[in-house]
């Protein structure tokens, strides 16, 4: 069973000048255990995709299902807990927190003790080659390929099975982003996760599993 | 092309641009306004300085204080002892200078209201007098007469009289009716010993004489033979204690004659005719002759005009002279013609007033004259006066006319009689006062008496203050002054008009200043916004290569144009308000100050009200907008500066602050976020802190005071004793009023006094061996009656409160064992019906002493002490008194106290009569002179006033319909009263404008502080955190700053203040905090966290 799919899917964005179709009628499933990457020029549509799949909105028309239940069914704040988490292009780290504590942020949501926390925190960042030196640190202490493994970390806090990333090597070096390419590959095939990457990086399109090309709020391929 | 699109790009953000406008334009309105109320309360109280004008009169306080006639010796040597140049050194003392005042004459002015001492008085000439009518006269015998067959013998003392018949005798005893026990009265001697005779209407003899109260004679009831209205009938007057006889003749008293001509005489009738009674003086004129008579006109009832022969006063001739045959000259060169002279000059006499400053004379300071024509005297201006109406008037005299005076130099002992006239000098009339009918023949001359003149009267000098320090001058004053010497201040109502103005000036200062500071923070926000926060746009334009000042231009065009339209606009509109808003200010300040002066002693004097000066505003509106221009460019350069370095590559060189700190486990959930946050805000959580801090310090401190103010007032309610008493119509009288007993008793039953004690002072009383003989003629009579008036007073009071001696100063009594001044409030027999015969002596004399209250001094002079009984006599009755206590008399009267009930019914002064005695007590209702009460508590005070105001009681110089003037003790009482009422009126408007401030406050430094947090805000929720979460960590964040910087002063305000206000406090300031994180976290996520496509 697909893991997340778009039916029908349409976004308008409104305001007092002027009424944008973001997307027209999109529909895609994706499945756990791949990569998946949706280009496009600016303004094609594959942001916005991204943020209502993010359920940060719900769309104008049609549905979104994840595991095969509508978003507009769900509680938002919920399914952003707990079905998918997002990296962002620009890191988003809460700048007063450490990296330990950006990374035990979503576990202590759920109810975790912050030793706990913590503990599973420096696992994480382990995993994305973020050694226990790198825990007291603020962000703005950090280059952009260590914040950004820092958002990947925090992603994997939440447990999810969808990460969703959006530019997530807009700004970094490509030392730095095959770096962040070779780990969110390794989530896919070796745990299963359903990664989805919205990126301009022809590189990066290479190297996922899938490709769908969106124009105009429309899929193309 | 940069200035246009400099605007441009400021005014694309409305919502921004609308709010700096608004919030420019308001500050600089308020800033306007408080400049401008500043300017126009500068400028009243700059002309209340020069139109006001405070003055101290310094007067003795005798024993015939106001008597402005009266030649008290000890005020004349208080007058002497004056030195104005003392006063003079005093800081705040303009001007002093004693009073100098004389009599004067000018020939042409008569007088015709006020007092004329010799009204009646005249030297007249008359001719053909013949005898018109006899009286009954006394002539002593050297030894005893032997009696004729037919005559009458009168007993001296008991008034009976014995009726000699061809060896027939029979006695008529003299009765005189008393109501009180309904029997007839008389005394008889027998054995030598005087007994009392009282017997029913029914037992009466049959013959007997009756005693007519009214006509004051007795009246025969006499069946007999003997025709006792015979004017032959031979009668004698025997006094049986002395041995003494005298017969009774009838002597011609009365003549009739032409009234030719006078040396003076206000009648203005001659050759008319008139009686003349010769009374005593032996007179028998010659019809064919002409005389000069000196005496006085008397109403006698008749038609014709009646003058009376009276002695001269300080000389030996007899009031008559024939002058048959004398030239008018002649006759003027004698003692007649120098009691004409007198007589002219005192009945038309000119009350002259020197000084260097005549506008501070009392008549002009207090308004009760006013030019109506011409001008004051220049300062140096010679032989320059201002007269009154009456006088220019009746001399035809206008402003630049002359004015011949002469100056009379009075006798010491009387006003009215002169030992000098000085010779004739003339004045230039330089103003004339407005008519008022109290005043008639005042001249006031600018400078000063050439020739000293005797002091009479009580007031000593003026002494001119500088309007602001008039208290603080006369507080230093009153210590040096002699006893007996006050000192009144009269500041025409300067303090009560300007308090309120230099309030409001001091209250237009703090909102300029504040407005200042919020104009500046305003600016400050905005340049750091506008300015500072575009480092992108500066950037840009750098990379673009465009000149730093053309920079400069494109910024400040922006925002300059945004500072100046805000404040033109508030500028203007504050101009175009001002005068509104300034007179609003000005009334409710003035309300604010308003103190019920209603019957209280803060209202005597006159007051002016002035209007407010408002000044020509555009210099004050320009200098707003300048500054503010001028902040805004200078903020504006400052914020540029710092964001053209920003961001500026450096060598390679990073300068990034970070926070020193190490991950966090403690706590749990939203209070631990918040804590962290709190504990790495850095300054962020420090201002907040110090902000707080401040804040609830300085409410701690404002609560403290307020409930300071609440704890005075009620201690001033309860503490504050109100006195008061009742004064005459122009408040300077508080004895010899009118008090009629019915306005005691309303007042003893009104509730709202605790006391309220009378005396009354119409008695006087001396020794049995000090008083003279006068003749029993009217003017004999009269100068008895002159004499008994200059005698001390016995004065019934029921307190010491009440008693004049002790009006000015404190009462200082030693007392005989077992007495207390509460012997003066108990009921007695009245000394009138404590009467019994002394059988030796023939009088009805008291049988148990009356105690009383004596001057310490009269006592010794006379070798008495405190338990010694004392005859005195008033009212032609012997009095024994008791001294039960003694005092030191003010002034050279030694008035006596006894008890009021001596002489009234106490219970009248509490109880309505009954309907048996309701029309005795209304139609005999008791007259009291003077009257002084307490309140039975202050908090009443309105309360009286209002019942006062409504049984109609008049106010000093506000006549009502009941002409009995009551004055409260309360300047101070009030003046405090209104202090307090202000901070509590003005404490109780500030806390919800405080609260109020607070709440914004809170929610300002909140969403200055969250504002540049919103992305956190969106990466929390993005996250999946709850709503309530996100509120919770951001406001935790914020309490634990603000508690922190609360904790101190919510701990202090157990001590001084109140711990509630604080609380409320608190509670304002998270609502605002909690306002602003509502605010800021309703952003659309898509929005925020949505990278830009």
């Amino acid at each position: 069973m697909s893991i997340l799919e778009i039916r029908n899917v349409s976004y308008t964005y409104q305001s007092q000048y002027q009424k944008t179709d973001a997307l027209k009628n999109v529909s895609l499933t994706f499945e756990p255990g791949a990569v998946y990457a949706i280009t496009g020029k600016s303004g094609s549509g594959k942001t916005t995709l991204l943020s209502l799949m993010a359920g940060l909105d719900l769309p104008t028309q049609g549905e979104i299902l994840c595991e095969g239940t509508s978003t507009s069914k769900m509680d938002l704040q919920k399914y952003r807990r707990e079905k998918a988490a997002v990296i962002y292009q620009s890191f988003r780290l809460l700048p007063l927190l450490t990296v330990a504590e950006n990374v035990m942020f979503p576990m202590e949501l759920t109810g975790m003790k912050a030793a706990s926390a913590k503990k599973e925190a420096l696992r994480l960042m382990a995993k994305v080659d973020l050694s226990k030196k790198y825990a007291n640190r603020f962000p703005t202490m950090l280059s952009g390929g260590e914040q950004q493994r820092v958002a990947i970390a925090r992603a994997l806090a939440m447990k999810t099975k969808i990460l969703l990333a959006d530019e997530p090597t807009g700004n970094l070096d490509s030392a730095n982003s095959e770096n962040i390419m070779r780990i969110l590959c390794s989530l896919a095939h070796e745990e299963g996760y359903c990664v989805i990457i919205v990126t301009h990086d022809p590189a990066i399109a290479e190297a996922s599993d899938y490709v769908i090309r969106m124009n105009d709020g429309e899929i193309l391929s | 092309m940069i200035i246009r699109s400099g605007i441009r790009s400021i005014l694309r953000s409305k919502k921004l641009c609308s709010l700096f406008f608004l919030l420019t334009a308001l500050l600089s309105l308020l800033l306007s306004i408080g400049a401008g109320v500043y300017a126009t309360a500068g400028a009243t109280l700059a002309s209340f300085r020069d139109t006001y004008r405070t003055v101290g009169r310094l007067e003795y306080i005798g024993s015939d204080y106001p008597d402005e006639t009266f030649p008290d010796e000890e005020a004349r040597a208080a007058y002497d002892a004056i030195d104005p140049s003392v006063f003079l050194e005093t800081d705040g003392v303009s001007a002093a200078e004693k009073k100098q005042t004389a009599p004067g004459f000018t020939e042409g002015f008569k007088r015709y209201k006020s007092t004329i001492p010799y009204k009646d008085y005249g030297v007249l000439i008359m001719t053909s007098l013949h005898p018109l009518e006899s009286t009954l006269t006394a002539v002593p015998l050297e030894e005893e007469p032997e009696l004729p067959e037919v005559c009458t013998v009168e007993d001296k003392h008991t008034g009976a009289l014995t009726i000699y018949d061809h060896g027939n005798v029979q006695l008529l005893l003299r009765f005189v009716y008393d109501r009180n026990k309904d029997l007839y009265t008389a005394s008889d001697r027998q054995d030598d010993r005087y007994v009392e005779i009282q017997v029913s209407y029914e037992d009466l003899p049959q013959d007997y004489l009756i005693y007519d109260t009214f006509r004051g004679r007795s009246e025969a009831r006499y069946s007999g033979p003997v025709d006792l209205d015979d004017e032959n009938l031979p009668r004698y007057l025997y006094d049986p204690d002395e041995g003494t006889w005298a017969q009774q003749f009838m002597a011609v008293s009365e003549y009739t004659g032409i009234f030719s001509d006078a040396l003076y005489s206000r009648k203005e009738e001659r050759r008319i005719l008139i009686r003349l009674k010769t009374g005593m003086t032996g007179f028998e004129p010659d019809e064919s002759k002409k005389y000069a008579v000196h005496g006085s006109f008397v109403d006698a009832g008749t038609s014709n005009l009646v003058f009376e022969l009276r002695e001269f006063s300080d000389d030996e001739d007899q009031p008559w002279l024939d002058v048959t045959g004398m030239e008018r000259s002649e006759i003027e060169n004698t003692v007649f013609g120098r009691y004409a002279r007198n007589y002219r000059y005192a009945n038309n006499y000119l009350n002259v007033s020197f000084s260097k400053d005549i506008t501070l004379l009392e008549p002009f300071h207090q308004g009760w004259l006013v030019l109506a024509e011409g001008r004051f005297p220049q300062e140096g201006e010679d032989h320059a006066c201002v007269i009154d109406h009456t006088l220019a008037d009746q001399l035809a005299l206008s402003a630049g006319g002359t004015l011949p005076l002469r100056i009379l130099t009075s006798e010491n002992d009387s006003l009215y009689r002169y030992t000098d006239v000085s010779a004739e000098e003339v004045y230039t009339v330089t103003g004339i006062t407005a008519e008022n009918n109290d005043y008639q023949g005042e001249v006031f001359i600018q400078g000063s008496m050439e020739s000293p003149s005797p002091f009479f009267g009580y007031l000593l000098g003026t002494i001119l203050f500088d309007n602001e320090k008039a208290r603080s001058a006369a507080e230093e004053i009153r210590p040096l002054l002699p006893d007996q010497v006050r000192l009144t201040v009269y500041d025409q109502g300067y303090e009560t008009n300007s308090q309120p103005v230099r309030a409001l000036q001091t209250t237009a200062l703090i909102m300029t200043l504040i407005s200042s500071f919020g104009a500046l923070a305003v600016l400050v926000l905005f340049a750091f916004l506008y300015i500072y926060r575009q480092r992108e746009t500066i950037d840009t334009l750098y990379r673009l290569g465009l000149k730093k000042s053309d920079t400069a231009v494109w910024m400040l065009a922006g925002m300059l144009t945004i500072v100046l339209a805000g404040s033109l606009t508030g500028t203007l509109t504050g101009c175009l308000l001002m005068k509104r808003i300034v007179s609003l200010t000005v009334a409710g300040t003035a309300s604010l100050y308003a103190m019920d002066t209603r019957y209280s002693e803060a209202s005597v004097g006159m007051t002016r009200s002035l209007e407010t000066v408002t000044p020509s505003l555009l210099p004050v509106s320009l200098l707003c907008i300048t500054a503010v221009l001028v902040s805004a460019v200078l903020l504006s350069l400052f914020f540029l500066r710092l964001a053209m370095r920003a961001g500026r590559p450096d060598h390679g060189r990073i300068n990034t602050k970070v926070p020193d700190d190490t991950t966090s486990t403690k706590g749990k959930g939203v209070l631990r976020y918040g804590m962290i946050a709190f504990e790495r805000g850095g300054s962020r959580s420090g201002a907040v802190i110090l902000i707080t801090f401040v804040l609830s310090l300085l409410l701690c401190g404002f609560s403290a005071m307020a409930s300071g103010w609440q704890k005075d007032l009620d201690e001033l309610y309860e503490n504050t004793e109100i006195t008061g008493s009742i004064v005459s119509l122009n408040g300077k009288y508080s004895s010899s009023l009118l008090i009629h007993e019915s306005t005691v008793r309303l007042m003893n039953t009104s509730g709202y006094l605790e006391w309220f004690h009378v005396s009354e002072n119409n008695h006087h009383y001396w020794l049995a061996d000090e008083i003279p003989v006068f003749a029993e003629t009217s003017f004999g009579q009269e100068s008895r009656a002159a004499w008994i008036g200059k005698q001390p007073r016995l004065i019934l009071t029921d307190s010491v409160e009440a008693a004049e001696d002790f009006f000015y100063k404190p009462a200082v009594i030693r007392w005989l064992d077992g007495y207390d001044e509460s012997f003066l409030a108990q009921d007695m027999k009245k000394i009138g019906e404590d009467r019994v015969l002394d059988p030796e002596t023939g009088s009805y004399v008291m049988e148990q002493a009356c105690p009383a209250l004596m001057p310490e001094r009269w006592l010794s002079e006379h070798g008495w002490q405190l338990g010694d009984e004392i005859v005195i006599i008033t009212g032609d009755l012997p009095v024994k008194l008791l001294a039960a206590g003694t005092f030191t008399q003010s002034g050279d009267k030694a008035n006596i106290y006894i008890p009021l009930a001596a002489g009234y019914d106490l219970k009248n002064l509490y109880e309505e009569p009954d309907a048996e005695n309701m029309w005795h007590t209304l139609r005999y209702e008791a007259i009291y002179t003077s009257g002084r009460f307490r309140l039975r508590s202050a908090s009443e005070l309105t309360a009286f006033k209002d019942f006062l105001e409504s049984s109609s009681f008049s106010q000093v110089n506000k006549p009502a319909r009941d002409r009995t003037c009551f004055l409260i003790n309360d300047a101070s009482f009030l003046e405090t009263l209104s202090t307090l009422r202000r901070h509590i009126a003005f404490a109780e408007m500030i806390y919800p404008v405080l609260m109020a401030f607070t709440i914004l406050t809170g929610f300002l430094i909140s969403w200055l502080m969250i504002n540049g947090r919103r992305m956190d805000f969106a990466v929390m929720k993005g996250l999946g955190t709850g709503r309530f979460r996100v509120f919770m960590i951001f406001f935790l964040e914020q309490a634990y700053a603000a508690l922190t910087g609360i904790l101190p002063p919510f701990i202090l305000s157990f001590f001084i203040g109140s711990p509630l206000i604080i609380l409320l406090f608190a509670a304002a300031y998270l609502c605002g905090t909690s306002l602003s994180i509502l605010l800021a976290s309703r952003e659309n996520l898509m929005v925020l966290l949505s990278e830009k496509e």
